[in-house]
């Protein structure tokens, strides 16, 4: 088995989202809070991809901004190579932002609109001390350029002047820049056409082999991430309800909303289309502000019953690292 | 609609060589945030004719006080309140000043009243507001609130003290205008930065490990400048009218010390039977307003083509 590089153990953060007064009722000072990652464990190894799936607002960005420490964790732990990271605070450390980093989605708001290419790309270079010499600094901008698919002569360019696909993939260069042994993808692809979508997952994939990069992907596409992913996991609402090899997850979904959620993916078929019907899911996606005890999907689930109400299941294990946190996948799966 | 058939002949086509494929050759030389703006800017007729006007004012206020015959603060009592003439071009005040001298002179303290009362409340203003919105929490509510505080004094009430203080001249009309100046622009930075702080280009840098000082400086308070410079160039001409209005009132510019303000003042005095020693200063002071205040809407056009309204 490989080395694991990242471990996030009990991962907690909670947002303020306000409180009130009621003076005729109890309680009488109430907070409440969006539990947007509640309990979190999951762990990548080195060189694979971790795809975190789920839908808007179920907190796997959060997740991904909690491992690079834009949010300080309000508990639990995330292990690099088996040291702490969560608690140091991002201003003070210099070790952790070298080796960690991010692509962010929206390719518009992630590149400073007046800084250049070269500026942007040689930020990290310039902040980490990496090359000494102004030509060896350029020399490594244009290198980088050159990895992600980009000419030497961008690099004077203003951000406005490239299409959404080529600032990702200047984005893609930032991230790479301080040789990175881990990059956070926040739905990196998610905001680009479909034929730049594949240029940049290929060119991901390439820089994985080459670099032995790990990722962690967050996507909301399934086929995307069943395609560069090793492990899976699907969240919903804070939790994660299904973790395991990508493979076995998409062949074998045990958890009802994995299975509501891979039925849902669309197929270029209309009579297919047409027929469907979404199997394992009714409603809304419930309000993640002091959300009901119990398991988070109940309120959806057709097979719920008293005990997924009261009680929050646990992850267990299936068998291959194949992990669903449901309170009747026997029977469910039994049942079929 | 009729069909229109074209013939096409295969021999007319050639094929592209890989590297002509490359099309990046053909796209437009690559501009600058800056170098844009200046290609809006003159290409606009009633920008490029401001700063002409601004440009004539500035250079005559330099100018003509060395070149001329008369000193600004010569008293002639030999040719007292003269109408313009070839010797006077805009005639003699009541102690036979040259007026001509002291309309530009007076344009020196004007102008740099101008100047400097824009700078220095906006620079004031970013670093302040900067701060605020950056660091957000405690500082941010402790700042805001003094300058909400600040913003309940009657303006006139506070020059009228700082003046006591300061005395008056033009350091004290710059400084008491800063100080009364600063709180727009501290706002105006801190609900940009505020917003912006948390924009993923800057947490990219923070991800890089990029200090306080370098998001302060090298992507925030850049983003923030179009902004600053359009305050900037509005505030230009409200220094100005400020320093005339406080000098008509008869605190500012004390003679024989003189501004455009002191001018109108001395100007409203005599105004029954020498209407020109009131005119005259009065259209210059007008003519160059009214540059800055186009000018200062043009620039913020050029800035932001988004804040039009």
């Amino acid at each position: 088995m490989a080395e694991i590089l990242l471990e996030v153990k009990d991962l907690k953060k909670y947002f303020k989202a306000g409180s009130k007064i009621q003076l005729f009722k109890k309680p009488f000072y109430e907070k409440y809070y969006l539990h947007a990652v509640d309990h979190i464990s999951f762990s990548i190894e080195k060189g694979t991809t971790l795809g975190l799936v789920g839908e808007s607002g179920c907190g796997k960005t959060t997740v991904g901004r909690t491992i690079l420490r834009l949010y300080e964790a309000d508990g639990g732990e995330v292990l690099y190579e088996g040291k702490d990271i969560a608690h140091i605070p991002i201003s003070s450390d210099k070790t952790y932002t070298k080796k960690i980093q991010m692509v962010f989605q929206d390719p518009y708001a992630s590149l400073d609109p007046r800084c250049t290419i070269a500026d942007i790309i040689g930020e990290g270079i310039e902040v980490h001390g990496l090359y000494k010499t102004k030509k060896e600094r350029e020399e490594r901008v244009c290198e980088l350029l050159e990895m992600v698919g980009l000419n030497r002569e961008h690099r004077n360019r203003f951000p406005h002047e490239f299409s959404g696909g080529q600032r990702q993939r200047v984005g893609i260069a930032r991230a790479l820049s301080v040789n990175p042994e881990f990059i956070v993808c926040d739905e990196a692809i998610s905001a680009l056409d479909v034929s730049i979508q594949a240029q940049i997952i290929n060119l991901l994939m390439r820089l994985q082999k080459e670099m032995g990069l790990t990722y962690l992907f967050i996507a909301h596409d399934l086929s995307m991430v069943r395609h560069i992913s090793d492990q899976t996991a699907v969240m919903y609402l804070g939790t994660i309800v299904e973790i395991g090899p990508t493979e076995e997850v998409y062949q074998n979904p045990s958890h009802p909303y994995t299975r509501g959620l891979l039925a849902s993916v669309p197929l270029p078929d209309p009579d297919y289309e047409a027929k469907r019907t979404v199997r394992g899911m009714k409603g809304e996606i419930n309000s993640p502000i002091n959300p009901k005890p119990g398991c988070r999907f109940a309120d959806r689930c057709e097979f719920a019953c008293d005990i997924c109400r009261e009680k929050m299941p646990e992850l267990k294990d299936l068998g291959k690292g194949h992990k669903v946190a449901c309170h009747f996948t026997e029977k469910l799966n039994s049942k079929e | 609609m009729q069909k229109k058939q074209v013939e096409l002949d295969l021999s007319d086509f050639t094929r592209l060589l890989d590297e002509e494929k490359n099309g990046e050759e053909i796209v437009r030389p690559s501009t600058s945030f800056w170098r844009d703006f200046a290609r809006r800017l003159f290409t606009n007729k009633a920008a490029v004719v401001s700063l002409t006007v601004v440009a004539i004012m500035v250079v005559l206020s330099i100018v003509i006080p060395l070149v001329s015959p008369y000193q600004y603060d010569a008293n002639n009592l030999m040719s007292i309140n003269q109408g313009p003439s070839a010797s006077h071009w805009f005639g003699t005040d009541t102690l036979g000043r040259d007026l001509w001298t002291r309309v530009w002179y007076g344009g020196r303290i004007s102008l740099a009243i101008g100047f400097f009362g824009a700078i220095f409340p906006a620079l004031i203003g970013v670093v302040i507001g900067g701060i605020a919105g950056y660091f957000g929490g405690v500082i941010d509510m402790l700042i805001m609130r003094v300058i909400d505080v600040l913003m309940c004094v009657p303006q006139m009430v506070f020059v009228i003290l700082l003046m006591l203080k300061f005395g008056n001249g033009p350091v004290a009309i710059v400084t008491s205008f800063a100080l009364i100046g600063w709180m727009g622009s501290a706002r105006n930075v801190r609900g940009l930065v505020l917003q912006m702080k948390n924009q993923d280009f800057v947490n990219a840098s923070r991800i890089l490990g990029a200090s306080h000082l370098r998001l302060i400086f090298k992507h925030l308070i850049p983003n923030t400048l179009g902004i600053v410079v359009v305050g900037m160039t509005m505030s230009v001409p409200s220094a100005i009218f400020y320093e005339a209005t406080l000098s008509i009132l008869g605190l500012g510019i004390k003679s024989p010390l003189t501004s455009w303000g002191q001018l109108l003042q001395l100007g409203v005095q005599n105004f029954k039977l020498y209407a020109y020693q009131l005119f005259i200063p009065a259209v210059i002071l007008s003519i160059t307003l009214l540059a800055f205040n186009i000018l200062g809407d043009r620039v913020r056009d050029a800035l932001d083509p988004k804040l039009r309204n």
